[in-house]
């Protein structure tokens, strides 16, 4: 992917929903100014309602502005000829329920003209990738669980090696394993040098691959920047070390003390949930013993 | 100074009759040219066929998927039930029949089907949202559009296959079972006489019939057969059972009074002049006949004559004259010319006048609005026992001036249009039955004769070196009559060469009323495809009716199977025009209003043909007169214009409106007649002037159409 121009470009991006009379019902836009830089994961964060879904549609032509512009990958957003580029995962899985996985790829391979040879390669490829095995890929998408129907809305965005991703609520559905293989196949993306629009209100998910965030509310963006730079909390420092026994952990507290800090904490860090979630499940798989509180 | 008429003018003068004439295609070039290259150029552009094809395999695919076609066994079975329950005339009525319940139910299958499945596709992919998964790949709405139309397209033909297949072998099987049956009867020898030529013909031809019949140029009756070295020719008097009309051109410029050229048309009235010969005809008087139309009073006399009894009268060499329209409604009845009287031929070869006043004569100016008025004046023989003879341009109008200066205006017969110096040809008919023109039979076939003349036809004969012919006509008897099979009707057709004058020998025919009979003639006789066919009834007391495709010349045989295919073919682009309409509507409207939309779309046009009686200038004032008598003047004019206005809306409506009339699926088929492919191109005339710009206004809307609302 050339990086002449930047992935998204919006620029006071607005969208009014209108009522049968035309008068204005509802800003669900309002004023949006946004750079995407090429080969970047970007989070589009808000609560339900604040213009997350709203924006990916402007972006993929689905709906069109009331005001401002936006470019994607150097061409007007909408332009049949960019979508060549673009993968899109929708926030539900909207695919033809009478036809199975495999059928699935290739009619949406054919739409990007894809040699059949070619497709032969890529379909069992993309289905080995977002984990789809032999006999699902057999039945018919109305027989999917919520999972299965993510996999395969997936991998339709990726049967066309895109340049850029628009994920909407990628991980909705599915279970914290998938939701891990999806974070990591997204971390994979980036590697690959792919821009991926992330859309999701499961914050921890946007913490965990993105590069940069912006937070949407009532459709109006609220802040912008690196995750890292917006999660620090400046006037706090934290020291942590591991193995101290208890009386390291008393000299180090008076150390404290003596310093003239007197609401220092000292305390053991915790994990998140999702990394014990997957440690239990892999160690369980793995034949390990169960995992309880007293064991750390 | 005034300028000379240029070839621009011409050009200028020539554009809008262009336009009005070519409506239809003027608007679809303009859709599609504006539609393609104004709005969708980067669309067009795109364009892959391949996408196209990928779409439209999706929707195929869904429509399997969803069992459309196990409707078909319904259908299949609806047929089947039917015609087990029909009450044919005979076997081959029965087939043809069965061919009509076959294509009803393959055409109400399509409709239905494709209506419904073109109509719901589009909303419903929009609302499950799968449109989105479309519309972001490098999809444009051109071929999403293309893609549906052919996706149902693709499920229409899977239905006429099946139900093509069902048809044909159903029609096979059936026919096979009928002629079995007819060679059993047969052997049997238990057949009426009159039966047996035909089914004899069902056995040798076989029921699955599909013929082209060739019909003749014109149908004239005339006393007895015209003598080719006279231009004179005779017609029968009496009880108008034989007329002539002769065609007169005339402008409102002709119709005003000589050297008044600011008088109103007809100001001083007409006169129409006619030289008539008449003789005592060899047959005998006409007894009572049929109901007849129209319906000639009795001749009258001047009150000046000397008293006299009817029948007297009756038998007095009286003519009378009324004007006729081309299709020989009445313009001016009898009763309005020459003062209601018929006149009396003094003598043989004499002119006789028939006044016309003004008044009634503004009547003909009025009722033909067109600045050339074409009329005829009709002269009917009323001498019971009469023959009377007629040369061409012995029938003139006079314009009479108001001012003995001025001498009167003489018009001649209407002029070849194709040979200016030759007069068109007079037209002799015989009385209007119920059913066409009659024929009186008459024993020793000395009667009134038909003459069928055909012109420059490809005449193909059979291998037995004879030309096949079949003829259809009504029978029509006394109440007093012989019903039996004594009585059956006789009939005489005989050929005579146009080029040889020769007359060919007489075929008996003892055909049924209503029903197909066939016979042959040699081949010699119609050489040269030019000939006339000379029809006598034999039987006395007894009437036929002839229409103009009552004989027919068989040109040629085809297959029943391709025939059916043809049908199908038609059946098959009606529902790429019904699919096209559906898919159009569903991009704008909800799906049950898109079936509804689309309904009214394609019978549109048919409604308002069905109204046309009703839909024509001035029923704003019989509405008011109708149902608001005594309104006041400013109400009456308000409905009256409203109804004016929604008329002229509704025909506006219609022109516009695809005219599924030209989709005749059954037309022929269901007669054993070859559908000629000129049906087809008619039928892909609908596709090209109606189907493309609406499929061109689908992709439009569906551009600038928000699909996730």
């Amino acid at each position: 992917m050339t990086a002449n121009f930047e992935a998204v470009q919006t620029s006071n991006l607005t969208k009014v929903y209108k009522d049968f009379w035309g008068r204005d019902k509802v800003r669900a836009l309002d004023g949006l100014d946004l750079t995407i830089h090429p080969g970047e994961v970007f989070g589009l964060l808000g609560p339900n309602g604040s213009g997350k879904s709203t924006t990916i549609k402007l972006l993929l032509g689905l709906i069109f502005p009331s005001e401002g512009t936006a470019t994607v990958l150097g061409q007007p957003a909408g332009s049949t000829s960019i979508n060549e580029k673009i993968g899109f995962l929708p926030e539900e899985s909207y695919l033809y329920k009478f036809l199975n996985g495999e059928e699935t790829l290739k009619f949406y391979g054919r739409l990007f003209k894809i040699p059949s040879r070619e497709l032969k390669r890529r379909v069992p490829e993309l289905l080995d990738i977002v984990g789809l095995d032999a006999k699902a890929r057999k039945r018919k998408l109305r027989e999917y669980s919520k999972g299965m129907a993510r996999r395969i809305g997936l991998a339709q965005a990726l049967i066309n090696n895109p340049d850029l991703i628009l994920l909407d609520e990628p991980t909705t559905g599915l279970d914290p394993i998938g939701t891990r293989e999806m974070k990591d196949l997204i971390l994979s993306l980036k590697k690959q040098g792919k821009t991926v629009l992330l859309c999701s209100h499961l914050l921890a998910d946007v913490q965990d691959v993105c590069d940069r965030i912006t937070i949407l509310f009532r459709g109006k963006m609220q802040t912008i920047g690196h995750v890292r730079d917006l999660l620090q909390v400046q006037d706090v420092t934290q020291i942590e070390a591991r193995g101290l026994n208890e009386t390291q952990l008393s000299e180090l507290k008076e150390f404290i003390t003596r310093m003239g800090i007197d609401n220092a904490t000292v305390t053991h860090p915790t994990t998140t949930l999702e990394d014990l979630f997957i440690r239990i499940v892999r160690e369980k798989s793995a034949g390990g013993t169960a995992y309880t509180s007293s064991d750390s | 100074m005034i300028e000379p008429i240029t070839d621009m003018d011409f050009v200028a003068l020539s554009i809008p009759a262009f336009l009005e004439a070519n409506l239809e295609w003027v608007l679809a070039g303009v859709i599609v040219v504006v539609g393609l290259l104004g709005f969708g150029l980067s669309d067009v552009l795109r364009f892959s066929a391949s996408r196209v094809w990928a779409i439209s395999g999706v929707s195929f695919d869904e429509s399997i998927r969803r069992r459309v076609l196990w409707i078909t066994p319904l259908a299949i079975l609806g047929v089947v039930i039917v015609s087990q329950l029909q009450h044919p005339v005979d076997e081959q009525d029965a087939i043809y029949q069965t061919t009509k319940f076959c294509l009803f139910a393959t055409a109400t299958l399509l409709v239905i089907t494709t209506i419904i499945l073109a109509c719901t596709n589009l909303p419903k992919e929009i609302e499950n949202r799968v449109i989105y998964t479309i519309v972001t790949k490098p999809t444009t709405r051109l071929e999403i559009v293309l893609g549906k139309i052919l996706g149902f397209v693709r499920v229409s033909a899977a239905i006429l296959v099946i139900m093509g297949l069902f048809s044909l072998g159903y029609l096979k099987l059936r026919s096979m079972k009928l002629e079995r049956d007819i060679r059993q009867r047969l052997a049997a020898g238990a057949i009426e006489q009159t039966n047996r030529r035909t089914l004899e013909h069902y056995v040798n031809e076989g029921l699955l019939t599909a013929r082209s019949v060739e019909h003749a140029q014109s149908l004239q009756f005339f006393a007895e057969l015209p003598d080719p070295a006279s231009d004179k020719r005779w017609m029968t008097g009496g009880n108008s059972e034989q007329s002539v009309m002769i065609p007169f051109d005339v402008t409102d410029a002709d119709l005003t009074p000589p050297g008044e050229p600011n008088a109103a048309p007809g100001a001083a009235g007409l006169i129409v002049l006619a030289r008539l010969d008449y003789r005592k005809s060899t047959a005998p008087p006409t007894e009572t006949a049929p109901a007849t139309r129209p319906f000639i009073p009795s001749p009258l006399r001047a009150a000046t004559q000397p008293w006299r009894s009817p029948d007297a009268m009756a038998q007095d060499p009286t003519v009378q004259v009324d004007i006729v329209d081309a299709h020989g409604e009445v313009m001016l009845p009898a009763e309005q010319v020459n003062g209601g009287h018929p006149a009396l031929l003094e003598a043989p070869n004499t002119t006789v006048q028939f006044p016309i006043d003004p008044g009634a004569l503004g009547k003909i100016s009025a009722s033909t609005p067109a600045q050339l008025k074409r009329f005829y004046v009709r002269l009917t023989g009323l001498g019971n026992g009469l023959e009377y003879g007629i040369v061409p341009d012995s029938v003139r109008l006079i314009i009479p001036p108001t001012r003995p200066d001025v001498p009167p205006r003489i018009l001649r017969s209407a002029a070849n249009p194709n040979d200016p110096t030759q007069l068109l040809p007079m037209s002799f008919q015989g009385r209007f039955g119920t059913s066409g023109q009659q024929l009186r039979g008459r024993k020793d076939g000395r009667g009134a004769v038909a003459v069928y003349h055909y012109d420059n036809l490809p005449v193909k004969a059979g291998n037995d070196g004879r030309v096949p012919m079949e003829a259809r006509i009504a029978i029509e008897r006394g109440g007093d009559e012989d019903m039996s099979d004594d009585a059956a009707t006789r009939l005489t057709v005989q050929t005579r060469n146009s080029k040889t004058g020769q007359l060919g020998s007489a075929i008996p025919l003892t055909p049924e009323s209503r029903r197909l009979a066939f016979f042959t003639v040699p081949a010699q006789e119609t050489e040269g495809g030019s000939f006339d066919l000379v029809i006598r009834c034999q039987s006395d007391g007894q009437w036929i009716t002839l229409g103009d495709q009552s004989f027919g010349v068989v040109a040629r045989q085809g297959s029943f199977a391709v025939n059916l295919l043809k049908s199908m073919l038609i059946l098959w682009l009606m529902s790429v025009l019904v699919i096209t309409i559906s898919i159009f509507c569903s991009t704008f409207v909800s799906w049950p209003i898109a079936i509804v939309l689309t309904l009214v779309i394609l019978l549109g046009r048919w409604g308002v043909m069905q109204l046309q009686d009703s839909l024509t200038s001035g029923i704003g004032h019989e509405v008011v007169n109708t149902w608001f008598p005594g309104s006041s003047p400013p109400v009456a004019r308000t409905i009256s214009t409203s109804v004016e206005t929604l008329t002229r809306a509704l025909n506006g409506l219609a022109k516009v409106l695809p005219d599924v009339e030209r989709f005749p699926a059954t037309d022929d088929i269901d007669q054993g007649l070859l559908i000629p492919w000129v049906r087809l191109l008619e039928a892909l005339s609908v596709i090209g002037s109606f189907a493309l710009p609406t499929a061109v206004l689908a992709f439009i809307l569906l551009k600038y159409k928000e699909v996730a609302p």
